[in-house]
């Protein structure tokens, strides 16, 4: 090794010892500290009736757009992840934009919630939290954005109400060919899957059962995270990152029974949304009467609901306005993160903006 | 043949490795999931977890009653009935915000009036892009 190779090396040599010096530093406090708190956007809860909690987030401009924002989670998962930390929050980015921004985020179901329906969701918690972001904003037009099987509900409440009241329907990784999400296709299979069982045993569907299902579709996902969490422990923005998206992950919410019980049935065994073949509250769901404009966004790497699940959707409904977009990401950093803070965001406020006065 | 890890980064075949592990990993795991003999065994096991549970949960429902104790499904009856009374409540208070609706609306809040910032002009000499939706990753 010659002189001036070993000038260039030393300083690299003194920089790697520094970072194993607070990888271990970092590590002790990691251990020590509770999880960064989350969902901070100041909100008020202004409707709650058992799962169903209604959130109105308070504008954060002077002017804001006309047409009020219904974000509908999925039923899975807490709303936070929308709302994970200043400067990481969608809903804060939106709020910034100037949207006037509702949230319908879900509470465990409690046992005896355990009979909830897919109707119950579509056809009684949508319109009702739509009617009450009427009252509070005055404004007849309501866009509703739907995350996931959130977005499911969005598009099953929008082809039964074609007349509205819906100015635009903005969706994010939402599946309608429940045939082509591989893995969980086949785990329900009906000759060795018995639903009626699991559902007249457990009544919900326990959290912890349906993390370990999401869990096992990336199973060496969770130990390979934590050797990344090791190597950058040292990184205190990435260390904060990870504990907010760990938390979020960790914190399923049960299903209610009878909603599973038609998932699986209808939508996964059946595929009935897809065939055109799914019947809610006696009306059969058309994709094609959907003509509001449509944005869908979906993630190039989504392991949950695969590109094939989702493009259907955009090519079944019956708007002349309507846009699908596929960008870099997976199916939590398409809408959270840094990921989602360059590509989705941005493309989000164009396509509202234009759409909401 | 250029060594693309750092000598001076211990940390940087390991990352390497971790990466080229778990994308095998997850491959295998995934094909292996999928098959016929994972999923006779995964509903199985979930089967046979059921059936403990159920007769588990009869013969602490038999001591319950025995005891004079009220079971989960006493409690849950108790809960539903409470839920009733929950939807009566949520009900009532509909039907009075509904008659407060119009003095809540009228409450000042952020003009809605607020415009999309318009486009920037096109430069006639860039020749438009024409974005191709990115291609799936191979799994």
């Amino acid at each position: 090794m010659n002189a001036e190779a070993d000038a260039f090396a030393l300083p690299d040599i003194a920089s790697e010892i520094e970072r194993a010096i607070q990888r271990n530093i970092k590590g002790l406090d990691f251990l020590t500290t509770t999880a960064p708190s989350v969902g901070q956007t100041p909100k008020d809860e202004i409707h709650r009736r058992g799962t169903l909690s209604l959130y109105h987030y308070r504008p954060m401009t002077d002017e804001i757009y006309r047409v009020p924002l219904l974000i509908v989670m999925a039923t899975t998962n807490r709303g936070y992840i929308l709302d994970l930390a200043p400067g990481q929050s969608m809903v804060e980015h939106l709020l910034l934009q100037g949207y006037d921004v509702y949230m319908m985020d879900w509470n465990a179901p409690r046992p005896q919630e355990k009979y909830l329906r897919i109707e119950d969701y579509v056809l009684d918690f949508i319109p009702d939290s739509i009617r009450r972001v009427q009252e509070r904003s005055g404004e007849e037009d309501v866009t509703l954005v739907g995350y996931c099987m959130g977005g499911v509900l969005s598009t099953l409440y929008a082809a039964l109400h074609p007349g509205g009241p819906m100015k635009n329907l903005a969706l994010f990784t939402t599946p309608i060919d429940f045939s082509r999400m591989k893995l969980f296709h086949a785990w329900s299979d009906r000759r060795y899957f018995d639903v009626d069982r699991l559902i007249d045993t457990v009544g919900n569907v326990p959290p912890e059962m349906l993390f370990a299902s999401f869990d096992m579709l990336r199973p060496a996902g969770r130990s390979a995270g934590m050797v990344q969490l090791w190597d950058n422990m040292d990184n205190d923005e990435f260390v904060k990152s990870y504990r907010m998206f760990d938390r979020w992950g960790n914190e399923m919410l049960p299903l209610a029974g009878e909603y599973f019980r038609q998932t699986v049935k209808e939508l996964m065994w059946g595929n009935k949304l897809h065939k055109g073949e799914l019947v809610i509250g006696g009306q059969k769901v058309q994709l094609k009467n959907i003509k509001v404009p449509v944005l869908h966004a979906l993630a190039q790497h989504d392991h949950i609901v695969p590109y094939e699940a989702g493009q259907p959707l955009v090519a079944g409904i019956g708007s002349a306005d309507k846009e699908e977009v596929v960008l870099k990401g997976g199916h939590v950093s398409l809408a959270a993160g840094p990921n989602a803070v360059r590509r989705l965001w941005p493309k989000l406020d164009e396509w509202l903006g234009v759409r909401s006065t | 043949m250029t060594n693309k890890f750092s000598p001076l980064d211990p940390m940087a075949m390991w990352r390497e490795l971790t990466a080229q592990w778990e994308k095998s990993t997850n491959e295998f795991a995934n094909e292996t999931m999928a098959s016929d003999p994972f999923r006779q065994g995964m509903h199985g096991g979930m089967n046979a977890s059921l059936t403990a549970q159920k007769a588990l949960g009869d013969l602490m429902a038999r001591y319950l009653t025995m005891l004079n104790l009220p079971t989960r499904a006493d409690l849950q009856a108790l809960g539903e009935q409470l839920q009733r009374i929950d939807d009566h409540l949520a009900r009532i208070a509909r039907a009075v915000e509904g008659s407060g609706a119009a003095v809540a609306s009228a409450a000042p809040g952020p003009r809605r009036t607020r415009q999309p910032p318009s486009p920037p002009p096109a430069t006639a000499t860039r020749p438009a892009r024409t974005r191709k939706p990115a291609g799936k990753r191979p799994s």
